[in-house]
């Protein structure tokens, strides 16, 4: 019996040798699913930002006119009285205040969801700007109401380590 | 028993000494594989048909720079993103924890005169614990990967257009703060006159020179170069980009201008090459906008 000496050498390279390319394939499919994840992740926390701030963007004016109201009353208790003309352009500028910043995180998450989208074309860019908007929509909420910061932080830290990790499994997805 | 002694002999059979006499096994022909060579920026196995790789855009038929290829591998970039992400996430939280702190101590000790040099020491503080996570993010890092070198010619009309391409981004932030005050009435740049020149001295250290030097090392230098073997230039700019504007949580309503000055000192630094340009792009763009306010 003649040995055998053709068999392909375990030392090949991935390119050359079919059972370390479907090692490959499996690591990449691995990957794939964290993706996945941070798709779902970020498509799910835009469609959510969207609801909530295009229903406070509507809300708005009602929003601005009950404290207003309320500022009124607290000045009549007191024995005082409120410049309505004054009121009036306050008034405006609040509404207006209000709808730019409601209006804006409700464009953050339509920004949320193309980049869930986008992530299996660009997985490196779309992780990393959604994790870093998602910290700074959180860190600037949290700078005009810090009691805001402790609502849901541990479900934001899941949020937050769970896209961390889409970094590291898009940087591996994009070199498989 | 020897074969063919007999009927019954199991060896006897035809196709036993067949099989017997056939030739050895061989392997089945291998195509041929195809021929690849490794990217000299990003390290990943190419085609060696394409003429520039579909990874990082590096062209290949070039001579590399032997330090982009020797001291530069994307595994190393993977952990430098990794790393500076979170870097960049705990100078958030100083900036949170900074306007929280300015928020419940702005009434409680009115006694700084406004527009002091004293006025300005709770920024210059949390601006010394950014410049020292700035630099421990450098020692931790590393050597980002190098650029490979620019022409003069192109360094030259990269600093020629420069100079027009900020008159326009200082233009629309003019603009756009304007409006911002006409339609909200928000303070974009309030009128603050200084008071004295330490004041001033103290201003042009805390609001141009510390932010251009230490927010380019880190946006336009570490940053930019963990990225840069992972995506394109392009791609590069305009993360840094939305990095750099996330970065002024203070500032919410500014940062759409932000983005746009970030995208200017970005591609200042992928023309050049180096970081010389955006420094000094972003150290004229706050000089303009603190001369702005104290007029």
């Amino acid at each position: 019996m003649e040995p055998i000496s053709n068999l392909p050498s375990l030392s090949q390279d991935t390119a050359t040798s079919p059972a370390l390319g479907k090692l490959g394939s499996l690591t990449k499919s691995a990957r794939a699913k964290q993706l996945k994840t941070a798709r779902g992740i970020l498509i799910v926390v835009g469609i959510l930002t969207l609801l909530v701030n295009g229903f406070m963007f509507a809300n708005a004016r009602h929003e601005v006119e009950e404290v207003i109201q309320k500022q009124i009353s607290d000045l009549r208790t007191h024995g005082q009285t409120a410049d309505m003309t004054s009121v009036a352009e306050v008034h405006n500028r609040a509404v207006r205040l209000c709808q730019l910043i409601y209006g804006a995180t409700a464009f953050l998450g339509v920004v949320f969801i193309a980049l869930g989208i986008m992530v299996y074309a660009y997985p490196v860019p779309t992780t990393v700007i959604g994790l870093v908007l998602y910290i700074a929509g959180i860190a600037v909420f949290g700078l005009l109401n810090p009691v805001s910061l402790a609502q849901g932080i541990i479900f934001r830290i899941i949020i937050i380590v769970a896209l961390a990790k889409s970094i590291q499994a898009a940087v591996a997805y994009q070199k498989a | 028993m020897p074969r063919g002694a007999g009927m019954n002999d199991p060896l006897s059979h035809s196709w036993i000494e067949e099989s017997a006499s056939s030739q050895p096994l061989e392997s089945p022909p291998l195509s041929a594989p195809p021929s690849t060579i490794s990217c000299w920026r990003c390290g990943k196995e190419v085609l060696v048909e394409l003429a520039r790789c579909p990874y990082c855009a590096a062209p290949h038929g070039q001579d590399p720079p032997a330090a982009a290829v020797e001291q530069w591998l994307p595994d190393r970039n993977a952990r430098s993103l990794t790393w500076l992400l979170g870097f960049f996430g705990v100078m958030l939280g100083i900036s949170i924890l900074a306007g929280t702190i300015h928020y419940l101590t702005s009434e409680v000790s009115p006694r700084l005169r406004p527009n002091s040099w004293e006025s300005l020491l709770p920024l210059l503080f949390f601006e010394a614990i950014d410049t020292v996570l700035v630099f421990a993010a450098w020692c931790w890092v590393g050597v980002c990967r190098p650029e490979p070198r620019r022409s003069w010619l192109r360094r030259l009309a990269a600093w020629a257009i420069a100079i027009p391409g900020l008159a326009m981004v200082l233009a629309l932030n003019f603009f756009y703060h304007h409006a911002l005050r006409h339609w909200i009435g928000a303070a974009g740049i309030e009128r603050a006159p200084l008071d004295g020149y330490a004041a001033l001295a103290t201003s042009i250290f805390a609001i141009c020179l510390q932010p251009a030097i230490v927010e380019e090392l880190f946006f336009r230098h570490l940053m930019f170069g963990a990225l840069r073997s992972l995506v394109r230039g392009h791609t590069v700019v305009w993360v840094t980009s939305v990095m750099f504007a996330a970065a002024h949580v203070g500032a919410p309503l500014s940062m759409p201008v932000l983005l746009v000055l970030g995208a200017l000192l970005g591609y200042a630094r992928l023309a050049t090459g180096r970081l010389h340009l955006p420094i000094v792009l972003h150290f004229v763009h706050n000089g303009v906008v603190l001369w702005a306010t104290m007029r």
